[in-house]
């Protein structure tokens, strides 16, 4: 049996699952692959931590309370959000700015901030159409995009290294159309920040920007995954 | 998926402990030979699990109402095939001799009809029918083909097409630049392409949320009146067909597209700065909640037959 059969069956080695006529190669093996061997020593120790665990934990007594605070405060923090955010058009202003401020850091320069807010004020008092689920995005909501869009970015240049290293394990063809896909996402989230920068309070264009850095990042992920045991 | 380990083991043999499972694997290695057949057989609960590692070929799977799995198959020059396990968990998969060259394996794979089934291949097309476990597919390249109506059905490609024919109580679905086309009904469903088109149609649908980036977005099902269905796209068309006398709460927007609606006499209106548009509708006696919003897609209201 080969290495990558036999790695398989290492789980089985260890609890003894193994048959008679099985257990014989992987043994010899194991003796003579460093990593089959480390491998096994892993496992070992997961089964001896797993051991000592508990057939079933009940919750904590409190655990119940401990949740309902949890939703109360949230509930508190977004009508304390909300409030701020009505309290009056100079203190919304200022409030915005800031939040601007921290979304222009990752997406643009100064000038376009100010861009942004000349046309953000004047856009809003003439603005009659009813603002359903296009609301007006918060600071609040801004300032965890921006935290989030950090995450997404550092996220998808690790998987995308991780793929690189991988692509070798993947049909021309499918490198090709995953190219294709990512160049496609993208796209989209080019052309859905320079419409975030022009309108920076749009809650659906900051939605809409992380449905594709999800997206992204799924497909990165996905495709890692898959790739890995090909 | 990937490496596998012991805790991935258990998993899938095992929802409590794997501390208490215990899988006695029946290695079967054959010979190389040129166009080897395959016909195997061993005892599966009929809730066990199953795991099916084919990285090029096919994968046919049928349920039926015995507790046993049975494989007949075609295996390609040289490989091996492997199978064994215990009544709980049992596994197979296709050792090729080159790996940078595997051939074509074809598998046709009977399972007990409740069984947790996970398949996973590069190539292989998978066709699993009359399956009501949960099924868990993964296929790089390969076409997914779902007849039946299994408890949970998760199927991801990257550039292979899915196809569903059934009632998924939970349904999950993602591929980038294949099709994705579901026919039948399901409380929860989840679609998503990059490039790919989504054609949903059929029965009642209750929580549903379909997503791509440049994909179209075909929707024509029964609304639950208290279900919830969210469309989104940057640029694909969506186009959304109500069956009549259903009522729904419609809520849509695009930031640069057009809205066309066919349900009713509201015109949508222009959306922030006059660009895009937006559709609110609150029906009288209440219904399910539609949600549609594109960046630049065109999203078309209409009434199905």
């Amino acid at each position: 049996m080969t290495h990558d059969v036999i790695k398989h069956l290492l789980d089985d080695y260890v609890t003894g699952d193994l048959t008679d006529e099985a257990r014989p190669p992987v043994e010899e093996h194991v003796i003579s692959c460093a990593l089959c061997a480390a491998e096994v020593e892993s496992l070992k120790r997961i089964l001896a931590r797993a051991a000592e665990l508990p057939e079933t934990a009940d919750p904590p007594e409190d655990a119940w309370s401990n949740i309902r605070s949890a939703i109360s405060r949230d509930e508190s923090a977004v009508r304390a959000n909300d409030s701020v955010s009505r309290s009056g058009i100079w203190q919304r202003r200022y409030v915005f700015a800031a939040a601007a401020a921290i979304l222009v850091a990752v997406l643009s320069s100064a000038g376009t901030a100010l861009y942004m807010n000349g046309h953000y004020s004047g856009a809003r008092s003439s603005r009659a159409v009813a603002n359903t689920s296009s609301g007006e995005a918060t600071p609040a909501m801004l300032a965890a995009f921006t935290i989030e869009e950090n995450n997404y970015l550092r996220t998808a240049s690790l998987l995308q290294d991780l793929l690189d290293q991988q692509e070798a394990s993947l049909a021309p063809e499918t490198v090709a159309q995953l190219k294709a896909s990512l160049r496609t996402i993208d796209e989209a989230i080019l052309e859905a920040r320079n419409a975030l920068a022009r309108d920076p309070a749009n809650k659906l264009l900051v939605e809409m920007l992380s449905a594709s850095y999800r997206q992204k990042v799924d497909l990165l992920r996905r495709t890692t995954e898959m790739t890995r045991g090909t | 998926m990937g490496r596998k380990t012991l805790s991935s083991y258990a998993e899938l043999v095992s929802g409590r402990s794997f501390i208490g499972v215990t899988v006695a694997l029946l290695l079967c290695a054959s010979p190389a030979a040129a166009q080897k057949k395959v016909e195997r057989k061993i005892p599966l609960g009929m809730e066990g699990a199953l795991r099916i590692a084919n990285m090029v070929g096919s994968v046919v799977v049928h349920g039926w109402n015995k507790d046993t799995v049975m494989v007949r198959g075609t295996l390609g020059a040289g490989d091996n095939f492997f199978m064994g396990g215990g009544y709980t968990g049992a596994k197979m998969f296709v050792e090729a001799t080159n790996d940078r060259d595997p051939k074509p394996t074809q598998l046709e794979v009977w399972v007990p009809s409740r069984v947790r089934l996970w398949i996973k291949t590069a190539t292989a097309n998978i066709d699993v029918s009359d399956v009501a476990g949960g099924l868990d597919l993964y296929v790089v390249s390969g076409t997914i083909d779902v007849r039946g109506s299994p408890r949970e059905l998760n199927a991801e490609a990257i550039d292979g097409d899915i196809h569903v024919i059934g009632s998924p109580s939970w349904l999950r679905a993602k591929t980038a630049t294949g099709t994705i086309t579901f026919q039948g009904a399901s409380s929860d469903v989840g679609l998503s392409t990059v490039s790919g088109p989504i054609k949903v149609d059929g029965g009642v649908f209750e929580r549903t949320k379909i997503e791509t980036v440049t994909g179209n977005i075909t929707f024509a099902g029964k609304l639950d009146r208290g279900g919830t269905f969210d469309f989104d796209t940057h640029s694909g068309n969506v186009e959304i067909g109500i069956p009549p006398k259903m009522g729904a709460s419609i809520s849509a927007v695009t930031i640069a597209g057009t809205i066309t609606n066919n349900l009713s006499v509201n015109a949508p209106i222009p959306g922030r700065f006059g660009r895009g548009a937006e559709l609110s509708m609150e029906p009288s006696g209440g219904g399910a909640r539609v949600s549609v919003r594109t960046f630049k897609g065109p999203i078309t209201f209409r009434r199905t037959k």
